[in-house]
């Protein structure tokens, strides 16, 4: 994995960590744009970089960065270290439904523009880079997103305060967030009653699941690194005990 | 896998940005804002809607067992087809009994009516889970189906029809959520239903050469147990303004309109598209265009001379730039937005459906095209809020702050701009922070005046480098750059 001086200096004001599990829910003022499900996770370590680096932007990088979250690491991938985070994915909870938005980009205006000759110009609107658009985003709205943790509540609460919002476009007014709680829960559980997983677990950390079920994607932070086989979230599967501390 | 026994507090976690600022809109005159998702939608182009959780204001009335059987006895379903009735609960029944309804009122005795056809079922189809989406009541829907299939009240008032319409809230609040998500499965059984009631009548079976089905119907029946419980809130489709609306009408448009009027850049000054692109929409990257491995020092670096993109973000010809540290969203003052509102100190008095009006134009040719629109009508209200990332600094927030102001002296918000619609007058924010920021803004570009002006207009943003201009590409033997319009 990639270092960054800047997020293990920050990682390191943190001292000891007192994990504890608890329930979190999310409440936003606005749908919640996005392709797939809420990653508590993957928040987090947007927290974290937002907060290690003071807003400023980590450089692009095909390997994965080592960013370490205030979370129990219930298993590591051998081959490449990362790390499987005790969290769940954040579920909708109460009134939900999904849905579409699409937002447009349009022409700019042509007196912008002038050709060599001095005459208004406007690049074509119709084909090339600079077309209109219309671009449609997928949005759910619900009266709550609900996940299960088992963390280091004071400094969560330092990464998730900085976010202003969740999911894509929040710069349009998706996923403003109300408020995050934090309730205390007795016990963490990666797997639900039924024995489904409640996050996307790499079958590699697993001692069972549904093979048909399986398919590739990702499992940690970067969540775009999807070339692993994984078992998504619903499907049955066992967890080995003996990764539980 | 943990057994800690919980002993700790609950922990509520707020965000925190680096402002908050409120700007309050009132409508001059009658504002335009078109729905992409919808636009086939109606033979009125609709106002944009957004879905949302809409508290129900008055308590309902529980459904009785009376109540149930009332409605459900309005509606007897042909016998020949009741099998396929025998899976559905109360709500989809009473749906498809209503969809059936407003087919046999308005599809005429042969289906060569309005209602014949694939593409009227299409369109019957849109506008049902249009009005089904939108309304809160029954009535309310029906009103809104007529209007948008332009039959306007010409209906019977049949009996089952009067009964449906006047079921108990609660129950026709059920019955529009399943015409809004299975409107499909609604208008299949409703015409099978329809057709059936046809083919029991022996003059119509005879007329159109089809065995008679035998007219018998029954009642079907449902415990009232059965129902879901009344909610407290409903999702529906409520008009409002997209932030990305906002974002460009009162931030990135009147943001470049002040930059270029502080350098003194008159508009026609511009010659690379794609800085002329990255001022008025955000830009795109160019055709063939390869990331620079200094990225992110060029990125930032812009983003530190030219505090409007630190604030909007966009796009180069070449790369992305860091993300934006801005956030706008834009509220429509009216009931369904009471909550939220209420955090701003606002209580709104109409509902937003209120505030919908339709205005037709006439095109003038031969023959004139008269054309329909929703708009939000002059008067009305909207709450602009604008947040900035905890980590902005201060010339963005300024940035910020002029665009505003800029805004502020002639905003025009949505389409149809040319021939007066979406004008809105601001009430900028009563926070001294706000001049603060905004003089910070205007002393910092006037003291790097020549240097600022130089990037924009030579495509090189301060970078010395040409990240705004196209990528070069080989050609007859020699290199050569692409035109500045080669994108043509």
């Amino acid at each position: 994995m990639r270092n960054d001086p800047r997020i293990a200096a920050y990682v390191a004001t943190w001292g000891a960590l007192d994990c504890q599990p608890w329930r979190v829910r999310l409440r936003t003022a606005t749908a919640v744009g996005g392709y797939g499900a809420l990653h508590v996770d993957g928040i987090l370590s947007y927290g974290l970089v937002r907060c290690a680096l003071r807003g400023a932007p980590l450089a692009e990088s095909a390997e994965p960065y080592d960013l370490p979250l205030p979370l129990r690491c219930l298993w590591r991938d051998p081959a490449t270290g990362l790390p499987l985070w005790a969290a769940t994915d954040l579920a909708p909870v109460g009134l939900t439904q999904t849905g579409r938005q699409t937002w447009t980009r349009k022409q700019i205006a042509p007196q912008l523009l002038t050709t060599s000759s001095g005459k208004p110009y406007a690049p074509r609107s119709s084909a090339g880079p600079y077309k209109d658009m219309q671009i449609p985003l997928p949005v759910r709205v619900a009266e709550g997103f609900m996940a299960d943790i088992w963390g280091d509540a004071r400094i969560i609460s330092d990464l998730l305060q900085p976010l202003l919002t969740v999911g894509k476009k929040g710069a349009q007014g998706l996923g403003q967030i109300i408020a995050w709680d934090l309730e205390p829960l007795a016990t963490f559980h990666l797997v639900d009653d039924a024995g489904c997983a409640r996050r996307p677990i790499p079958v590699a950390a697993l001692a069972s699941w549904d093979l048909h079920a399986a398919q590739m994607g990702g499992w940690t932070p970067p969540y775009w690194r999807n070339h692993t086989p994984i078992a998504p979230v619903g499907t049955r599967v066992t967890w080995p005990e003996e990764c539980a501390a | 896998m943990s057994t800690a026994t919980p002993s700790r507090s609950a922990i509520r976690i707020t965000p925190a940005p680096r402002a908050r600022w409120l700007v309050m809109g009132r409508l001059l005159s009658n504002l335009s804002h078109g729905d992409p998702d919808h636009v086939t939608a109606g033979n009125v182009a609709p106002f944009r809607r957004h879905m949302q959780i809409v508290p129900l204001d008055t308590p309902a009335a529980p459904v009785t067992q009376d109540d149930l059987d009332r409605a459900m006895a309005a509606c007897p379903v042909p016998r020949a087809i009741a099998d396929y009735f025998a899976a559905l609960d109360a709500p989809q029944v009473l749906a498809i009994a209503l969809t059936r309804l407003f087919i046999a009122q308005f599809a005429g005795g042969q289906g060569e009516g309005l209602l014949s056809g694939a593409e009227r079922y299409q369109r019957l189809g849109d506008r049902l889970r249009m009005a089904a989406s939108r309304t809160l009541t029954l009535p309310a829907f029906w009103s809104d189906l007529c209007r948008s299939l332009q039959v306007g009240g010409q209906g019977e008032r049949t009996l089952g029809l009067l009964t449906l319409l006047s079921m108990p809230r609660v129950l026709g609040q059920q019955v529009l959520v399943t015409l809004a998500r299975e409107t499909e499965t609604c208008i299949v059984l409703a015409r099978e239903w329809h057709e059936t009631v046809k083919r029991m009548d022996a003059a119509y079976a005879a007329k159109a050469n089809v065995p008679q089905i035998v007219p018998d119907q029954e009642t079907l029946g449902y415990a009232v147990e059965t129902l879901p419980p009344p909610a407290s809130s409903v999702i529906r489709d409520v008009p409002a303004i997209s932030g990305n609306a906002t974002r460009h009408s009162l931030l990135r448009e009147p943001g470049m309109r002040h930059l270029l009027d502080r350098l003194d850049i008159a508009q026609n000054d511009l010659t690379w598209p794609a800085v002329a692109q990255l001022l008025g929409n955000g830009g795109s990257l160019a055709k063939g265009s390869a990331i620079p491995p200094d990225e992110i020092a060029l990125g930032e670096a812009i983003a530190r001379d030219y505090p409007l993109w630190e604030l909007l973000g966009g796009v180069t010809a070449q790369f992305v730039l860091p993300g934006s540290v801005g956030r706008a969203v834009a509220w429509m003052v009216c009931r369904e937005n009471a909550a939220p509102l209420a955090a701003l100190g606002i209580t709104p008095e109409h509902a937003a459906e209120e505030l919908i009006d339709v205005m037709t134009s006439v095109h003038f040719a031969d023959p004139p095209m008269p054309h329909a629109t929703e708009v939000l009508v002059q008067g009305a209200e909207i709450a602009f809020l604008f947040e900035a990332d905890p980590y902005a600094s201060d010339l963005a927030l300024g940035a910020l702050a002029c665009a505003l102001e800029t805004a502020s002296a002639g905003l025009v918000l949505g389409g149809k701009g040319v021939t007066g619609h979406g004008q809105v007058a601001l009430t900028l924010p009563n926070d001294p922070s706000f001049t603060l920021y905004a003089r910070q803004y205007e002393d910092y570009l006037a003291s790097r005046k020549a240097h600022l002006r130089a990037g924009l207009l030579d495509g090189t943003l301060g970078t010395g480098k040409g990240v705004c201009r196209p990528a070069e590409k080989a050609g007859k033997g020699k290199a050569k750059t692409e035109g500045l319009f080669d994108a043509e």
